[in-house]
């Protein structure tokens, strides 16, 4: 399996633990990867000033990708909404591509749109498969209580994405029983983790911060997994401040998916870079001691 | 909340088509008024206009109220009303068709500015810096690849994100 890597903005930036885990936990699964020479920001947050801006940058990401032959694989659910939803665009809407062709001739590039755009759970999940990943676990998380958060640009609007069920999703809950752990009901599960928000008005954007963690405390979560870096973001690393805020404590360790599966097929937590997650992710080395 | 009386008088008709017209906004003629927009809305607490009232604005034609509402940036863009809308009216893209709007009469928030602003000058919504490339390197994860800003930057200089851009 190989897969051409678009890393996009927020992983290099802020979240390198994320990216290793990534890569180890591709390894070991036999993924190999290679990174997109010359991405660039997907064009997601540009939409907001001009959506058309949000096509040149994503055809220009995906036309670099084209002739690398080999589906793309995301690891930001953001960068998986715009890349796909462009891609569907350009096809319904000729006089479009037509003018993102000659826009990007000018510059020695071709959009051709061959390029399947694929989220890292879609890799794991209907790529490598369930069962075979199941296989090499080494670890189970069993006793371990998940706050499964999803994130919501993969899951809506469900009809450009078909990634999952939109008011049901299962893919994110099976992988991560998979490892052993539980994925608990918790009613906010769904909702935004507030990062678009945070650019226009940070105490806004933090208020949903506020609402999910307390719900996932609530549920009885020992952790949250979430699948996007601007969840783990918004979770993570602004848990503290969010806290001082809001006047709470909620302690709750937030593991990026490939974490928290690295852990499971035996990678070490440094592997995985758990040391430097914000929030103590304790509650889990614990889980790794007494296993 | 918009609870005094409006002026009928004030409305701009061709609103609605217009926003119609655009790619992000071409489902609001749609929209029937049922509320479930907003009764899934993370943020419909918080917004001094829930978005079934965005709706309606737009289809009356308020656009001036629209366009200077704080609710079109306070929306997180997690598209649950375009999910659930039964006349699939995609109301999270329409707020961006009026985000662009409010842009092009020069009305648009400092942050989101200076998101545009750095992704012009740095091809990526997040320089990396080279503090976080030691760290990389340490890690033993490859160097990021770098961006081709110029490329980016001729690219941009054909939409709005031009006019924010002071050489």
């Amino acid at each position: 399996m190989e897969y051409t890597y678009f890393m996009g903005c927020q992983i290099p930036a802020r979240l390198n633990n994320c990216d290793l885990s990534i890569r180890n936990a591709a390894e070991t699964l036999g993924i190999e990867m290679s990174d997109l020479e010359g991405a660039g920001c997907c064009g997601y947050p540009l939409r907001s000033l001009d959506s058309k801006a949000t096509v040149l940058m994503a055809s220009r990401n995906i036309a670099l990708a084209d002739k690398m032959h080999r589906d793309v694989m995301v690891v930001c659910n953001s960068c998986y909404s715009t890349l796909t939803e462009v891609k569907n665009l350009l096809k319904e809407e000729p006089k479009l591509l037509e003018e993102a062709n000659e826009a990007l001739g000018r510059e020695g590039l071709h959009y051709e749109g061959t390029t399947r755009i694929k989220h890292i759970l879609q890799v794991l999940y209907h790529n490598c498969g369930i069962n075979k990943i199941d296989a090499q676990i080494k670890r189970r998380f069993e006793g371990l209580n998940v706050a499964v958060h999803y994130g919501c640009h993969i899951l809506r609007p469900s009809e450009n994405l078909s990634f999952d069920d939109p008011e049901i999703p299962h893919i994110l809950d099976e992988l991560v029983e998979m490892t052993g752990a539980k994925s608990v009901y918790w009613p906010l599960k769904l909702w935004c983790c507030g990062a678009t928000t945070l650019p226009f008005d940070e105490k806004l954007g933090m208020k949903l911060i506020d609402m999910k963690l307390k719900d996932a405390r609530n549920a009885g979560a020992h952790c949250m997994v979430t699948t996007c870096p601007s969840c783990q973001i918004s979770f993570d690393i602004l848990q503290p401040r969010t806290a001082r805020i809001h006047g709470e404590q909620y302690n709750i360790p937030v593991l990026y998916y490939p974490q928290l599966l690295g852990l499971a097929l035996g990678l070490s937590p440094k592997e995985v870079g758990l040391g430097m997650n914000r929030v103590s992710a304790e509650p889990i080395l614990q889980f790794l001691r007494e296993t | 909340m918009v609870e005094e009386a409006v002026e009928a008088s004030k409305f701009d008709v061709d609103f609605k088509f217009s926003l119609a017209g655009t790619r992000e906004g071409k489902t609001i003629l749609r929209c029937f008024q049922c509320g479930i927009c907003t009764s899934g809305c993370p943020h419909s607490d918080i917004l001094d206009i829930k978005p079934h009232q965005m709706a309606k604005m737009a289809l009356l034609g308020m656009k001036e109220e629209l366009i200077s509402c704080e609710a079109i940036w306070v929306c997180s863009s997690c598209f649950m009303c375009s999910e659930r809308c039964p006349q699939g009216v995609d109301l999270g893209s329409v707020v961006f068709a009026l985000r662009n709007i409010a842009v092009d009469e020069g009305r648009i928030p400092e942050g989101i500015k200076s998101v545009g602003i750095g992704v012009f000058n740095t091809g990526r919504l997040v320089r990396v810096t080279s503090l976080r490339e030691r760290e990389r390197a340490a890690l033993g994860l490859p160097e990021t690849p770098p961006v081709d800003v110029e490329t980016i930057q001729r690219l941009l200089r054909e939409t709005r994100i031009d006019d924010l851009i002071v050489e």
